[in-house]
């Protein structure tokens, strides 16, 4: 059977019936419509996250809470918490938007495209976004009443702005990159763990803000932040190793080695040394809080650096993978 | 009497020992392992950012010397220092092998420390705590109304734990572990860093590559003749399609692996998809649509004296040269290959229908880009020289030169080509010229023998010429490919290392342990645990009692 291209028409009864390429075509619609759903919710929901704590929340030092007497469970709630419940409320709704509407756009794509939408830097972008929110929700449901989407829901934004700005088109793939399922997987395995290390980077800033002079009297202490960024990290890590590991066999097949100090496999590797380091220096007494958060700040710098500095702008074996 | 010896050991001994047990202590702790872990990461980021001396210059100090020259260009004397301090080779440098030697060494002697402790918390866990332990009122020990212990102990095991309990003094004590072994996880996943470090060093020290060309239908050993057991791969098919820089986009190829004369295995491979046999991995590195199934017969006898499919793997230029006449005839109309050198200039003789003299048509680059040289030896009016630039045409006489394109075409050198005549000549090379008709669809390919003659020969598939007593023929345009066959012993470490570290993470980090101590009598139910970093016994601890309470929950 003749494989149809895309945009070409059937005729069939001499009546023209949407063909393959124009289901195809409108799939990528509503893919890119589906996105700007999630673009605008988003922008909402970092509105509601952050107007209740703009307005008048920014509070010089404050008493720190006094120790939980013993034997009592939960810790009484931070000051403020009503206030903040109610943004949680408000931004909650436009924030599960978000992340449907970023499910809906991959799903749309990946059947427009005939393949999981995992393959260009447009659909990378949009996957890692969604991998945030996904994430977000996930450590609310576990540390309920952090508030961390006050710094979560402007990097999912900022995300999908960086994806708003890369070419969206469908493009065939290059042999190397056609149907490997290790490849796949490599590639959502590594989104998922950026994912969770994102959480944990807006966890450190947050961590990072309450342990400064500036406090913020309607977000919870900054040990909070300490443990959902170290539990973000404690999910993103293992999959970061999976990631890099999935992404060696898979570099052992298609190019005969599992490692050749790529640029984009080195910089992955220095991204699981930097959280590495993390986990070593949080085990110190001296080290843990405030320096942790710093380290953790780093080592998403390294997250970043690897995911977009080494697709945009160094060249290597992975550069197909760039926009 | 082991202590009697150790109270006479000498100064030295004792020295040696608390140097040993120092060092063991740095290389230990958690401190070095951080710095480790950071210089690690902080090397490789150099070896991103700063340039890195290609792998080909590595092994030849003339290009490296280049290479160096450029970045001297760029940096000035600090980049003779960059490149003393292995900047420039970070990944080979000694600070990286140095670097992963005492990162090797460090888990070695950490694990040592830590493994016995731990152990012995898993397999003898204090089980009975002291009253104090359970009754003071420090944060992390639960308080609540008195509980069933029969019930508690019901409620622990249906959370997986594994519980003891006993009675001491009207006092139910219970000690509930759940999935303790999970500790020892940690030493899966540092372990783990280990094997990957000695894989890696098997991988450079001892894998086996080799690079083969084979054309479709052909087959070419992986070892050196005399090598047991000889390997063999064979190509029986190729097909591929090339994108416009002449790229593989999609390649697919049928190849068979023998030894010592006998198949041993068949596959289908492509990009992504090698052939295993016997540990040897042969992947299709590139598919490439120029070779050339070429026969030299002795016509004096009819013996072939070769056959064979030749890969062209080098390039080299060629000239598309167009003569016409003064009416505008086109006389000559060719790819022309070189045959020899004037000068420096690279040229060959054409033979122009019509025209007595032969022309000698040669290429020059010069600064503004190419151009054709043409000269016709000869004396007075005869005799013309000419320059003739890139898609440009010139007259000479009553014939006009075009210099129509420049191609660059497959190329290799065949040394073992019979040719006529001495030997000791250039060697000779086949060209495979295509380019475009004058409608713009494409050429049949034109192989161009040089070296075997005066004259290159010019043959179009099937055909033939004979120089001298030898017949030269193009049987045809034949598809090759570009294997690798890799056997790397390291590899297995690499896939065990990457699964252990991978579980032995997990499991350290995922799965819920918990260590349970509680007591309870009349006056309430107390109880403390152990778990993972940031774990919230609270809610567990709540939810145990109200499972348990005699009283029913509050
Ligand atoms: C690239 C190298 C390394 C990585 C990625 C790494 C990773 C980790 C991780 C993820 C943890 C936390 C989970 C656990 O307890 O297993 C950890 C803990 C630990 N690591 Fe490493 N490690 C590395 C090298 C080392 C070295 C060289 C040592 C030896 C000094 C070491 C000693 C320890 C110790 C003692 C702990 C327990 C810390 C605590 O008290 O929580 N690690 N490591």
């Amino acid at each position: 059977m003749r494989n149809l291209s895309r945009r070409e028409k059937v005729v069939i009864g001499g009546r023209e019936r949407p063909s393959l390429a124009n289901r195809e075509d409108q799939l990528e619609r509503l893919s890119l419509a589906a996105f700007w759903v999630s673009v605008a919710s988003c922008a909402f929901a970092t509105a509601t996250a952050w107007v209740p704590l703009l307005s008048g929340a920014l509070h010089l030092p404050r008493p720190r809470l006094a120790t939980a007497p013993a034997g009592v469970w939960p810790s009484s709630p931070p000051r403020g918490a009503g206030t903040t419940a109610a943004a949680r409320r408000w931004s909650a709704l436009p924030s599960w938007i978000t992340l449907g509407a970023l499910l809906v756009s991959l799903g749309a794509r990946g059947f427009a495209a005939g393949r999981p939408p995992l393959a260009d830097l447009w659909e990378f972008t949009v996957a890692f976004a969604a991998a945030v929110s996904a994430f977000q929700h996930f450590f609310e449901r576990r540390t309920p009443g952090t508030n961390a989407n006050v710094a979560l829901q402007p990097l999912v934004l900022l995300l999908l702005v960086a994806a708003a700005l890369l070419p969206s088109r469908i493009e065939p793939l290059s042999p190397a990159l056609r149907s490997s399922d290790i490849l796949v997987a490599h590639v959502a395995v590594m989104v998922a763990a950026y994912g969770a290390l994102t959480v944990s980077f807006g966890a450190a800033l947050l961590q990072l803000l309450q342990d400064s002079a500036c406090r913020c009297s309607r977000l919870p202490a900054a040990r909070r932040f300490d443990e959902i960024g170290y539990r973000a990290v404690v999910v993103g890590f293992p999959l970061l190793a999976l990631g890099i590991a999935l992404g060696a066999y898979w570099a052992s097949t298609a190019w005969g080695r599992y490692w050749s100090w790529d640029p984009k496999e080195t910089s992955s590797l220095v991204t699981w040394l930097a959280y590495g380091v993390y986990f070593h220096v949080h085990s110190l007494r001296r080290w843990s809080g405030r320096r942790s958060a710093v380290v953790l700040v780093a080592a998403y710098g390294c997250v970043l650096f690897s995911y977009f500095a080494i697709n945009l702008w160094v060249t290597g074996l992975h550069s197909y993978a760039g926009g | 009497m082991a202590t009697m010896r150790s109270a006479f050991r000498s100064p030295v001994s004792m020295r040696t020992r608390f140097f040993v047990d120092e060092l063991m202590r740095v290389l230990a702790s958690v401190r070095l392992a951080a710095a480790l872990a950071a210089g690690l990461g902080l090397l490789a980021l150099a070896g991103i950012l700063l340039p890195q001396l290609p792998g080909a210059a590595r092994s030849d100090p003339v290009a490296s010397a280049q290479w160096l020259d450029g970045q001297r260009g760029a940096l000035g004397p600090a980049a003779d220092w960059m490149y003393r301090l292995g900047l420039y080779d970070v990944f080979h440098s000694a600070w990286m092998a140095a670097s992963f030697g005492l990162l090797a060494l460090s888990v070695v002697a950490c694990t040592g420390r830590r493994f016995a402790p731990t152990w012995r918390n898993v397999v003898h866990p204090v089980k009975a705590v002291p009253e104090s332990f359970l009754l003071s009122s420090r944060p992390g020990v639960f308080r609540g109304p008195a509980a069933d212990p029969v019930a508690l102990e019901r409620a622990m095991r249906r959370r997986h734990f594994h519980v003891e309990r006993w009675s001491a003094n009207g006092v139910e004590w219970l000690f509930a572990d759940r999935y303790p072994w999970a500790q020892l996880a940690t030493f899966v996943s540092h372990a783990a860093i280990v094997l990957l470090l000695a894989g890696a060093l098997v991988t450079h020290f001892g894998a086996f590559t080799t690079r083969l060309f084979v054309a479709e239908g052909a087959s070419a050993p992986v070892f050196p003749i005399g090598h047991a057991p000889a390997m063999n791969v064979t190509v029986a098919s190729a097909a591929g399609s090339l994108d416009a820089h002449g790229r593989s986009l999609d390649a697919r190829s049928e190849i068979s692996v023998t030894t010592n004369g006998r198949t041993a295995k068949t596959c289908t491979i492509t990009a992504s998809q090698p052939c295993t046999w016997d540990g040897y991995r042969i992947r299709q590195a590139f598919f490439y649509s120029a070779g050339v199934d070429l026969q030299v017969r002795d016509t004096s006898d009819g013996r072939i004296l070769f056959r064979q499919a030749v890969a062209l793997t080098a390039s080299r230029e060629a000239p598309h040269v167009v003569v016409s006449d003064a009416g505008g005839r086109v006389l000559l109309d060719q790819v022309v290959a070189f045959t020899g050198s004037v000068d420096g200039v690279d040229g060959a003789l054409l033979a122009i229908p019509g025209d007595t003299a032969p022309v000698w048509v040669g290429l020059a680059h010069p600064a503004d880009g190419p151009a054709l040289i043409v000269f016709q030896p000869g004396d007075g009016s005869q005799q013309r020289s000419l320059t003739v630039p890139l898609h440009a045409s010139a007259p000479a006489g009553d014939l006009r030169f075009e210099f129509a394109g420049l191609e660059t075409t497959p190329a290799a050198e065949l040394p073992g080509l019979p040719a006529p005549g001495p030997e000791g000549g250039i060697p000779p090379v086949a060209q495979l010229a295509g380019g475009r008709l004058s409608d713009g669809s494409a050429a049949p390919p034109v192989l161009l023998l040089s070296g075997v003659g005066n004259r290159a020969v010019a043959l179009h598939e099937g055909e033939r010429a004979v120089v001298g007593n030898l017949e030269y023929q193009f049987v045809g345009q034949k598809p090759f490919v570009g294997l690798e066959v890799r056997k790397d012993r390291g590899e297995p470490l690499i896939w065990i290392g990457s699964a252990m570290l991978v579980l032995g993470l997990a499991a350290t980090l995922w799965i819920p342990r918990r260590r349970i101590w509680a007591r309870t009598d009349g006056d309430g139910l107390q109880m403390a645990g152990m778990a993972p970093k940031f774990a919230d016994l609270g809610p567990e601890f709540e939810a145990l009692a109200a499972e348990s309470a005699t009283a029913g929950p509050p």
